[in-house]
């Protein structure tokens, strides 16, 4: 991002960057660059908290109007890194905990429609009201990915439902779908959870994130190098992996 | 730095020890006040129209999002899986703040916003995008784009 921002100076374009990792920013030294103290993958601050963003904005733009550089203006303000847990939140998701079998094909579908069914009143209700889903890339719904997903734990991987995508490729953001779906769903209620906690809500406590290991775990082992990395590196966070032990 | 706490280890060493590109020149644009400006947002969160083509591998091309497109028509899909999605889902501006960027410029803080914002996915190396990064400064100039918000993930 700050090389892109080198680039686009050279051109003639003003440019201001919003900064996550400071070692970068004094490495490559862009023009002028604001370091937020913010977790990885909300540079502007947290889900609906346009007081935080705003500061953001105006402290990147502010920017603009210093006279020489390079400046980097540093935003300390590390209540609102989005780490701290939420202790009101409570998840509107009551799901059954289900055990999952991976050599039991037939059984594992059963148990991943049954738990469907409990989540996605709860992600069709976030819909409505938010008009909003990140859900779709692969580009069919929610039984489609269960699946589609499923062909590949049963080492039947079924064609790929996107024009664009190889199977494999379709299978891993078939993987991010359905972690969009769920993750959605979670968040329908009231609070203002962190990632960890809606981590650990989807991964200790879903039949769907037991798909997903028991995928990477198949997949690992797979003799193509492509679903291989696929497996190894995408369908599990490696922060999630670690904590599971795998 | 970014909370490193909050990452794997392996992620916070590949941070640490990625191969950044140094310059050695300092470009360094002047500008008119603010409050005439008109910017676009750069992003390289790999977001896209849902229509558009997804990012993958070590793509260095760029995604152009119109800029009254709506919340819906926008999703992710960077390489790497190994950062938080839970803010991008519940609220576009996170990662894309087109909502707040039309509030300065209603407020006058701005002079005006793009008709179109892009995004890069920043798991390419830096270096590969420079082809993309200066064609895509003659778009942003036929738009009347003087100034670039530059936003990672």
């Amino acid at each position: 991002m700050s090389a892109l921002a080198h680039y686009l100076e050279d051109e003639g374009l003003a440019t201001t960057i919003v900064s996550l990792v400071r070692l970068h920013s004094e490495t490559i030294k862009p023009p002028r660059t604001l370091w937020v103290p913010f977790e990885l993958g909300r540079p502007i601050g947290g889900p609906d908290d346009k007081t935080t963003q705003r500061r953001v904005l105006e402290s990147a733009l502010g920017l603009l109007e210093c006279d020489a550089g390079p400046p980097l203006l540093v935003d300390d303000d590390t209540k609102n890194a989005g780490t701290d847990p939420d202790p009101t939140w409570r998840n509107p998701l009551t799901i059954q905990p289900r055990t999952i079998d991976a050599t039991d094909v037939g059984g594992t579908l059963t148990h991943l429609l049954d738990e469907l069914a409990e989540v996605e009143p709860v992600y069709r209700r976030r819909l409505d009201a938010t008009g909003r889903t990140t859900f779709g890339v692969v580009g069919i719904d929610i039984r489609g990915v269960l699946t589609y997903l499923m062909s590949f734990l049963a080492d039947a991987p079924d064609a790929s439902p996107h024009p664009d995508m190889s199977p494999n490729l379709a299978m891993r953001f078939a993987a991010d779908d359905l972690k969009a779906f769920y993750l959605e769903a979670s968040t329908a209620g009231d609070g203002n959870p962190s990632s960890w906690q809606l981590g650990t809500w989807f991964w200790r406590e879903t039949a769907a994130a037991k798909l997903l290991i028991a995928l990477r775990a198949k997949t690992m082992q797979s003799d193509s190098k492509s679903l291989a990395r696929i497996g190894t590196v995408f369908l599990v966070p490696r922060i999630w992996a670690d904590e599971l032990g795998l | 730095m970014v909370a490193l706490n909050t990452l794997s280890d392996q992620l916070a060493k590949v941070l640490t020890d990625l191969d950044c590109p140094t310059f050695e020149t300092a470009p360094w644009v002047r500008g008119g006040p603010l409050s005439e400006r008109r910017v676009a947002i750069v992003s390289s969160a790999g977001v896209h129209l849902r229509t558009d083509r997804h990012f993958h591998g070590s793509d260095s091309g760029y995604r152009a999002i119109p800029n009254d497109a709506a919340p819906n028509d926008i999703v992710m899909t960077h390489t790497s899986p190994n950062y938080d999605r839970t803010a991008f889902i519940q609220d576009l501006n996170t990662v894309l703040p087109l909502d707040r960027l039309a509030e300065l410029a209603e407020d006058g803080v701005i002079g005006s916003v793009a008709s179109h914002h892009y995004s890069f996915m920043g798991a390419t190396d830096p270096r590969a995008m420079e082809g993309g990064a200066r064609e895509l400064s003659g778009r942003l100039k036929d738009d009347a784009v003087d100034t670039v918000l530059l936003v990672p993930v």
